[in-house]
This record gives C-alpha cells, structure tokens and sequence, in this order.
C-alpha cells in the first residue's frame, strides 16, 4: 500500500513538474524511439520550423560533418570533428560529442561554433537537450559510482552542476523543467535548473520481466521506459509499470546502449520507427527500415503488423538512417545520399546525391503527424511489392521479409495468404540457402498461427459460432455459411479442427456440408485430411449420400489434393483413397474419380500408406 | 415407471414399441437406399452383413475388432441397418462404441436404429441414447425419443422428455393428438 502511494506521488510529481509542458526548443533525437515523439503541439511545432532554419541532415562522416539542406539539395556546413556519439539538435544548435569527450555546440543555420565543453566523463551514456538546458550521462572516472549526471547550460556550456549515482545510467530525456533518465531499476526525475531529485520510481517490471532500463522517453503526455524492442508505461498510478513490447521484435524501437554511446553503428541499418497514438500508449503506425528496404505498416489494437501501407526497395547501398519528418520519410543512403519518400504511399518524393560515405546521420525538422493522411489509400501495388520483396535474394533483408510475410498472412483474402504457405512449403524460394531456411521456417510458424486481419477477439467469435453443432432448440438454424465465410477472411489453426467436426455432424446441412469443404480446399492446412477422410471412407458406399450434394466429390479432390509429397497427411490421403476406391461397393462415380485422381498422381511412394492406415 | 401425472401425463404413454418402428419408417423417408442396387452388388452388400453379423455373434476381442475396422471403413446403409437391429436384439457392450458412432451416420434410418440399438445396451445407455436422439435435428429422431422412453422409462428419461416436448410444440401436439 506504502508503495503503491510513493509510485502515485512520484507519478504526480512527474506529471506536475514536467509533463505538462513542451518546451518548443525540444527536438528529435537521431535514428531511436525518441525521434518518433510528438512533443506537445506538432502543428505549432511545425509553423515553428522554418524558422529554425527548415529540415536539416548532418551527416556524420568518419572525420569530418556535413550538414545538408534537404529540400533545396545545399550543403549548408561542414567540420572536420571524429564524432563519437549521437548528436542532439535544439531549434537553434546541433551538439555534437566530439573525439576527446568534447561537446560542441554549432549553431544550425550557420555551422559557427558556439562553445565546446570538455566532460569529465569516460565515456559518454547519452545527451538531452531542452534550451537552456543539457543533460548527459556519462562514465564516472573517478571510480566513486558507476556513473554521473551532468547539467550543462546551453548559452556557455559550463557544467553547472553533476551528481554521482551508484548504478548504471541510462539515456536521459529533458521535458518542462525535469530531467528523467533510468538509474538500476529506477527510474529519477531532476530539477534542471539544480540537479535535485524530485522523485524517483521502483520500475517493478525491470525485474519482474526482465526488462533493462536503458533511456527514457516522453510522448504525448506519457513516460516510457525501456530498451531494444520492450518498454514499460510510466504513469499508470498503482500499476509499477506496464511493461510492453512488440510481440514480435523485428528490430529495435528503443536504441541500446549498455552504459556507453559507441556512436553511429550498423545497428542502426535495423531500425523501428513508431507512430504512437495521441489517445493511448498503443503504436498506430510503424516503419521498419531494414538495410536496403523499407516498409510502412499499420499496427492493430494488440501491437501487431495488419496492414502494409508501401514499401520501398534502395537498389544501390544501404541506408543508415531514418526519420519521419512532418509528412515525409526521410532516409540516408550509406553514401551519403539523401532520399525522401510520402509518408502517406511511399512514393519518392526528391532524391539528393550522396558524396562521401557516412556512419549515420542526424535528420531535424517538423515533427511527424500525429497521424497518417486517413484520406489516402495505401500504395495499391503494395501487396505486388511484398511479394517481390519476399523474392529477394539479399540476406540482408530478412527482417523486412519476415515483416512481409507477416502482413500477408494478416491479409483478409485466402489468395493473398497463398504466398505465405507457397514459402512455408517452398514452392517459393525453392533454393537451400540459408536466408531461404530461415525465411521458411518463419512461414511454417506462421501459418500455424491466426491469420486475418481480425482482432483476436473477432477469432474467438469466429472459433465460436463454429464450436456449435447443429441440434434441436439450438442457434443456428440459418447454417453455418456465414461463420465459414468469415472463418476464411479471418481465424486460426483450430478452425480447421471444427470445420471437420460440423462436415461429421449429422445435422450439419447438404449446403452446409459443401461450404465446409470449400473453405478447407482455400485453407490448405493437412490437418483436415484426417476428417475429410473419415467422410469420405464413412460414406462412400451411400449411393444417397453420395447424390445428396456434391460434397463426396469435393472431398474427394481436396484428399487428391493433399496426396502429394511425403508428408504423414498426405500418405494418409493416399491410402484412404486407394482403399475406397478398391472396395466394389464404393459408388461407381466416385470411384472413377478417385482412380483417375490417383493415377494423375506423380510416381508416389506408396510403401508406408497402408500402415498409415493400419495405425489409426 | 408410469408417466402418467407429469406435466404431458397419460398422451405419449400411448407411444409404444409400434411407434418406434414408425419412427424408423418415418426416418426412412425416400432414402435411396430402397433403390435397389444391382444383383451382384446385392450379394456383395448381403455378404459384408452377413460377416458383420458374424462378427458381432462371436464374443472373440479379435470379431470385435474386425467389425470395428470394417465398420469405420465405410459399408453400405443397408449393412448397417441389418447390424444394428441384430445388436439391438442382443446387444454387446463391446462394441458399443461401433453403435455410438453411427448414431452420427448423415442417414437418418441409419442413426434412428443406432440410437434405438444404444438405448437396448442398459438402463444408464438407454438413458444418454434417449438424451442425444431428443437432441436430434430431425423431428421424426425427436419422436423417437419419446418412443425409447416409453420403452426403458427412467427419471431422467422422464426430465428429458418433459424438456422436451415443452419446446417442441408439434412434437408435443402430436403426442396429444395420440391420446386415446
């Protein structure tokens, strides 16, 4: 209870100190979670921009920076600095941590420097800056604690005040008048002006799962908390944290640090951008760029990739960085290029030549939209564009092929989803390589997973108007064909389990019947051949069943569908198959069928079919 | 056990042995199994009964398996009706289970005379026969519940068909309409 009162003051005391003012000076941090903040108002934010000089991309080259105008393709400055960390940008100076443990400070528009500080850290954590404050977190040399805080001013640079901790230090940010970064498993909050502690916070779910408390984040009113691709909500009072994550880690949405800022790195090639909404701590929209490739999705409710928005292949080099800024996505190519897309369909919008070859880059401007233009369309030839992209030999774009895969097996239209049972069962992407392997594996494991654009929920009501069998003062007495129906456009594995179970229930309607084995023919899961089996050996020998409806036929064709390969199902399906049609009382059409299905056939290995059957 | 004095009383007492088989000839309807098949086919069907039967009369585990595999492989309806009324003459505990299954059959001549066969096994499988053909979708399984529980009465047969026919009107106003 104690505890539980502590975590609310100390929420409250965030709340009050910090989170409910923007500082319009306050800008993106490069290529991390926090560059996907939208900070207070975006719009006046926005109006705000050009006059703090527009869009601007500094590159971090090995020994030298140049910042690039964008939109009217100038090189604006260049200096010859090695920078070791990752720069921050204000409305007006961009600072740089310098070879040295120096911070430079340059003024945007002008590349003048303004002052450099020497930090008297080892090494650098990370930078926070809200004018006229900057605070860094660095290595303590002095072997007195793991760590410490400093408080820098913005007008001269001086160090105005620092505070040791006795536990790692995490990535700091800056709003209103606090400073909040992670310490252990807590997380503070610090006047700016003086470096007081206000409050600090047990984070229980840094232990309770595991996750590390690596920066610290403020968006639209809400703290987050976290590193790699899982974060806790701060500010839900009595909850110590409700730790989130995407379910499935493509990349990393939180940059990891683990006490030191190496500065620009590969990783960063691998990176997911979040849109968050500005009405829960739900992600809306996501981009994830992957070395050559970059795909725009939408998010459902649970986190989960839906919907594929566009996607944008790089032909030559990779690209090191990316930031949404206002309604465009910029991007920075390994050469130095500049390339800068719609957010709302991906098209390209400028491309700016690169010159030398860069580690990374920090991209300022507008803040992103709160929200995608819901007016546009998404690119129409964007599932045409996953599917190529699924072709791609590059290993390097696994994790964008992974994502593809995902948003096409999300897709409502059994057609759409074909490509990914075409991968699960290498009929796409037949060669051996590794990348190829992997890329399989992750189709089997998705196909045995829900499918759909439904919520999980919508499954459930799905997988239970299903699970009812036909019986007297029963529901359902319309048939099940509309709960078939959506059970194509969205469910699960175990729809397939009830599908066989109605096509066996006696009181399961002709029409019915045939819906039944229509859908699983779409679903092609050989879970089914068991059931289907049975219908077809119960009934063969029932001249009246077999002329009911069309259904035996079906059947039929579905079992000479799945009898190919060496699959248990499929052996299976060949020795029901043969066995009915070698009984003299099987319903001579049925019989011509199978006989002829099984002799078009490939050469099949039919050694085992019989104990298949004899095992069951 | 004398129904007489529940909520349906004396009508549906007069549902005797007479009404189940009007049941299965009600079940029967136009099924094509009446299409008789030609001869050869004829005498292979009578022989796959005539082994089923065998089958059935020999207390062997092994006969037991043998007509569960032949069963589950799919024999003809006639076959199986042959079957199921010699269970039902003497009933084997068994091979419960093979009657059970086909109380699933599509066909409803098939799974009136299962249910019937299942309600002769014992009092307590009379009781669930009676339970699952009062669920049947098919109003002439339904009467037939009424029919087997005249015939193996039981309280919670007497429940069964007291739910019964408070939900299935015409059920109910047939069951009237026999009152003598």
């Amino acid at each position: 209870m104690i505890a539980r009162l502590l975590v609310t003051f100390a929420l409250a005391v965030l709340g009050l100190s910090g989170c409910a003012r923007t500082l319009p000076a306050h800008a993106d941090v490069h290529g991390n979670f926090l560059a996907a903040v939208n900070e207070g108002d975006p719009a006046r934010m926005r109006r705000h921009a050009p006059e703090a000089g527009g869009a601007l991309v500094v590159l971090v080259e090995r020994t030298r920076v140049v910042a690039i105008d964008p939109i009217h393709a100038r090189v604006r400055w260049t200096l010859p600095v090695v920078v070791t960390g990752h720069p921050v940008a204000s409305a007006s100076t961009v600072y740089l941590p310098v070879r040295g443990q120096q911070l430079v400070a340059i003024d945007r528009k002008t590349g003048i420097e303004r002052f450099h500080t020497q930090l008297p850290g080892e090494a650098l954590t990370g930078l926070a800056v809200s004018e006229p404050w900057i605070v860094a977190t660095v290595l303590d040399p002095a072997k007195h604690g793991p760590a410490q805080i400093l408080g820098i001013s913005t007008d001269d640079g001086d160090v105005r005040w620092q505070r040791r901790a006795q536990a790692r230090l995490g990535i700091p940010d800056v709003v209103g008048s606090v400073a909040v970064l992670p310490i252990g498993d807590q997380v503070t909050a610090l006047r700016l002006d003086t470096g007081r502690e206000v409050a600090r916070l047990d984070v229980a779910a840094a232990r309770d799962r595991d996750v590390a408390l690596e920066r610290v984040t403020h968006r639209g009113g809400m703290w987050f908390v976290g590193s790699d691709t899982r974060w806790v909500r701060l500010g839900v009072p009595g909850s110590r944290g409700d730790a989130e994550q995407l379910s499935r880690a493509y990349a990393q949405a939180f940059r990891t640090v683990d006490g030191v800022d190496a500065g620009h790195g590969d990783d960063e090639r691998l990176r997911l951008w979040l849109r968050m909404s500005n009405i829960d701590t739900t992600p809306r929209d996501a981009i994830l760029l992957s070395r050559r490739a970059v795909v725009a999705l939408r998010l459902d409710n649970e986190g989960l990739p839906i919907r594929a928005r566009w996607v944008h292949v790089e032909d030559k080099g990779e690209l090191v960085a990316m930031e949404v800024v206002d309604d465009r996505v910029v991007l920075v190519r390994e050469d130095g290029a500049i390339v800068q897309l719609s957010d709302d369909d991906g098209r390209v919008v400028d491309r700016v030549a690169g010159d030398e070859p860069v580690r990374g880059a920090l991209i300022i401007g507008a803040p992103p939209r709160p929200h995608g233009n819901l007016r546009r369309a998404d690119d129409p030839d964007v599932l045409a564009d996953l599917h190529a992209l699924l072709l791609e030999p590059d290993p390097r774009l696994l994790p964008a092929q992974r994502l593809a895969a995902d948003l096409l097996w999300r897709q409502d239209e059994p057609r759409v989803r074909a490509s990914v049972r075409d991968l699960a069962h290498g009929r796409l992407r037949s060669d051996d390589a590794p990348e190829t392997l992997v890329l399989r594996d992750h189709a089997i494991e998705l196909t045995g997973t829900r499918w759909g654009s439904g919520s999980s929920a919508d499954v459930e009501a799905v997988v239970a108007e299903l699970r009812k069998r036909p019986a007297f003062g029963e529901d359902g007495s319309d048939g099940f064909a509309g709960s078939i129906r959506a059970a194509l456009r969205t469910g699960r594995p175990s729809v397939v389990h009830e599908l066989t179970a109605l096509l066996l229930h006696p009181g399961t309607s002709a029409e019915d019947l045939v819906e039944i084995v229509d859908a699983l023919a779409v679903l092609q899961d050989p879970s089914a051949v068991d059931g289907v089996a049975t219908f077809v050996r119960r009934y063969h020998a029932d001249e009246s069943i077999v002329k009911e409806s069309p259904v035996l036929f079906a059947a039929t064709r579905l079992l000479l569908a799945h009898a190919e390969g060496d699959a248990r199902e499929s052996s299976e399906a060949r020795a029901v198959l043969r066995a009915v049609a070698d009984d003299p009382l099987c319903e001579p059409h049925l019989r011509a069928v199978i006989a002829t299905g099984l002799r078009a056939l490939p050469a099949v290995r039919d050694r085992g079919d019989t104990n298949v059957l004899a095992t069951q | 056990m004398d129904f007489a004095g529940t909520r349906h009383g004396v009508p549906w007492r007069v549902v005797t042995s007479a009404g189940i088989l009007l049941a299965f000839v009600l079940g029967t309807g136009a099924g094509a199994a009446d299409v008789r098949a030609p001869v050869s086919t004829e005498k292979a069907i009578e022989q796959v009964a005539k082994r089923l039967i065998d089958w059935l009369a020999d207390p062997s585990p092994d006969a037991a398996k043998a007509l569960r595999e032949r069963v589950r492989a799919g024999v003809p309806p006639r076959a199986l009706l042959e079957l199921l009324d010699r269970y039902r003459a003497a009933p084997r505990a068994e091979v419960l289970d093979v009657v059970k299954s086909l109380t699933g059959y599509r066909r409803i001549d098939v799974r009136a005379r299962a249910l019937a066969a299942w309600a002769a096994t014992d009092a307590k499988q009379a009781e669930l026969a009676i339970a699952a053909a009062a669920r049947d979708v098919v109003p002439s399984i339904r009467k037939l519940a009424v029919a087997l529980a005249k015939q193996y009465p039981s309280e919670a047969a007497e429940i069964v068909i007291d739910e019964l026919l408070a939900r299935d009107e015409a059920l109910a106003a047939e069951v009237d309409g026999a009152k003598p």
